[in-house]
């Protein structure tokens, strides 16, 4: 019904022409926002001072661009998160197909993964401030707990879906436990692997950021709430902006890799 | 019996890591000013919990959690209805919302907090930030999936609009708006304790942040594991909740 809707929306014409009606509602909605921004800014009626032009927040955006300040900040940050995110996968998945396949541990292990990844992992950040110092460690370790757990559920409900035909088969062929987690297990979940990375990818930014916001030396929420105590404020927006964009291109990826992984199944369907 | 030896499994291993730490910090191994004793961890939280501390903070954090979803309920249901109703508006916001819903929303807290200063207002309007967007995608996927075959027997019986609504379409669409709900409201929910921690003020998520800078490791691992409790506690319940609904 809704992707009915989506492709009848699509075939109908606005007044403009080729343009869908959908895209001139979210062109229009996303320029009313830019011009209801910059009307509360330069009126100054609400939150006077408080919120700089949405102009002058892309001119910063440039300019952090074109100053040296930006770059080693991002390299930090991406370095961190790079490092943060390989420990949950590498941890996530090995736990997750270990668990996953025997029935018993799945069901032991399943309610603790479930509950603890609704908790806000920010407040474990001091244990990891108290483990590895204010450095690069720290926020890497945050990122990877937080990242960590959506991996390791979608692994192990992966794992859970493997078709038993397919484990049988590798056993009639005397497969080794090693090869029948390598050979049959980690190909057959795939999919579910690359689900689990996308959302596992979401939230190991948001750790990471979160880390350096609260406190760090470096990286990209160190510069924003850097900029904060300065009260530069247009900055800190800017610094947003581009925290945003790394995080969308990040999932834009992440969404590709899924697509292209999603053909796998673990399961046989007839 | 085979779920009572998975619980008990599962309590065995939780007992047998607890008693690890035990041993590992009081011989030494652990540093005591990294990791608490997990006796000192529940002792400190039998303190807090008695001494009335734990169940203010709580009250504050429940507080601002119930603002926060109070208002994402309101408009996130209005505002789902609206885009059900009106299917352009609905199919074009769908993937606008979905972006949002994507992207890290909680990085924008230092933006609240320039808007609203360290108050609770910041937290709350976090709160809501991230509550509203799965209700209003809930509220609209599940009336957008009612099957038409159902309205369709209400049109037969020459039922009103407003009636079909009610008595079809709502109930119908109910799993879906309550698991929007649902996770708008753990969403809220893992918001406001985890602002209350970024900014120190506030509830529970205070008391984490602060024990830290005061270095009193035991409170930190006490307000820790409140946090940890009262969030199994609201994912229980609302699972309990979602199935009633089903």
């Amino acid at each position: 019904m809704d992707a009915e809707a989506t492709r009848r929306f699509q075939t109908q014409r606005h007044f403009l022409g080729k343009i869908p009606d959908t895209a001139v509602i979210q062109g229009v909605s996303i320029l009313a926002f830019l011009v209801l921004w910059e009307a509360v800014s330069r009126t100054g009626i609400i939150f006077k001072e408080l919120v700089p032009s949405a102009f002058t927040v892309a001119v910063r955006v440039w300019n952090l661009l074109a100053s040296g300040e930006f770059w080693p900040h991002l390299w930090i940050s991406l370095y961190e998160i790079g490092l943060g995110f390989a420990v949950a996968a590498v941890i996530g998945v090995g736990l997750g197909i270990l668990l996953g396949a025997h029935k018993f541990w799945r069901n032991v292990s399943e309610p603790v993964f479930l509950y603890l990844a609704a908790t806000p992992k920010i407040i474990f950040f001091p244990i990891c401030l108290m483990l590895l110092g204010l450095d690069t460690g720290s926020k890497m370790a945050i990122g990877a707990l937080s990242g960590f757990f959506p991996i390791v559920i979608c692994t192990m409900t992966g794992a859970r879906e493997v078709s038993p035909i397919l484990l049988r088969v590798a056993r009639s062929l005397r497969a080794s436990p090693l090869q029948i987690y390598t050979k049959v297990y980690f190909p057959a979940i795939l999919r579910h692997l690359f689900a689990g990375f996308r959302l596992g990818m979401g939230v190991t930014i948001i750790g990471t950021f979160l880390g350096e916001i609260k406190l760090s030396r470096g990286g990209l929420g160190f510069l924003a709430i850097g900029f904060y105590s300065q009260f530069n404020l247009a900055s800190m927006y800017a610094v947003i902006v581009l925290i945003f964009v790394l995080a969308g291109v990040a999932n834009w990826i992440m969404g590709i890799l899924l697509a292209r992984f999603s053909r796998y199944r673990g399961t046989l369907e007839t | 019996m085979a779920r009572l030896k998975v619980l008990l499994t599962r309590c065995l291993f939780i007992a047998a890591a607890l008693a690890m730490i035990q041993i590992l910090v009081s011989r030494g191994t652990l540093s005591p000013l990294i990791v608490s004793k997990p006796t000192a961890v529940a002792l400190a939280l039998w303190q807090e919990i008695a001494g009335g501390e734990i169940p203010k903070l709580f009250l504050i954090t429940m507080g601002e959690v119930a603002i926060s979803f109070g208002i994402s309920l309101v408009l996130g249901l209005g505002v789902g209805y609206f885009l059900w109703r009106y299917e352009r508006w609905g199919v074009a916001y769908e993937t606008l919302l979905g972006a949002v819903f994507g992207s890290p929303i909680i990085l924008v807290y230092p933006i609240f907090l320039v808007i609203f200063g360290r108050s609770p207002a910041a937290v709350i309007a976090m709160g809501f930030l991230s509550g509203c967007i799965p209700i209003i995608l809930g509220m609209r996927d599940g009336l957008v999936g009612v099957n038409r075959t159902l309205v369709r027997v209400g049109q037969s019986l020459n039922l009103s609009r407003r009636v079909i609504f009610w008595k079809i379409q709502l109930p119908a669409a109910a799993p879906t708006i309550f698991s929007g709900m649902r996770l708008g409201f753990t969403f809220t929910l893992v918001s406001v304790i985890g602002v209350e921690f970024l900014v120190e003020i506030g509830g529970l998520g205070k008391m984490v942040s602060a024990a830290y800078s005061r270095f009193q490791i035991d409170n930190m691992y006490a307000g820790i594991t409140a946090i940890i409790l009262l969030t199994m506690i609201f994912i229980a319940v609302s699972y309990n909740l979602q199935r009633r609904v089903k």
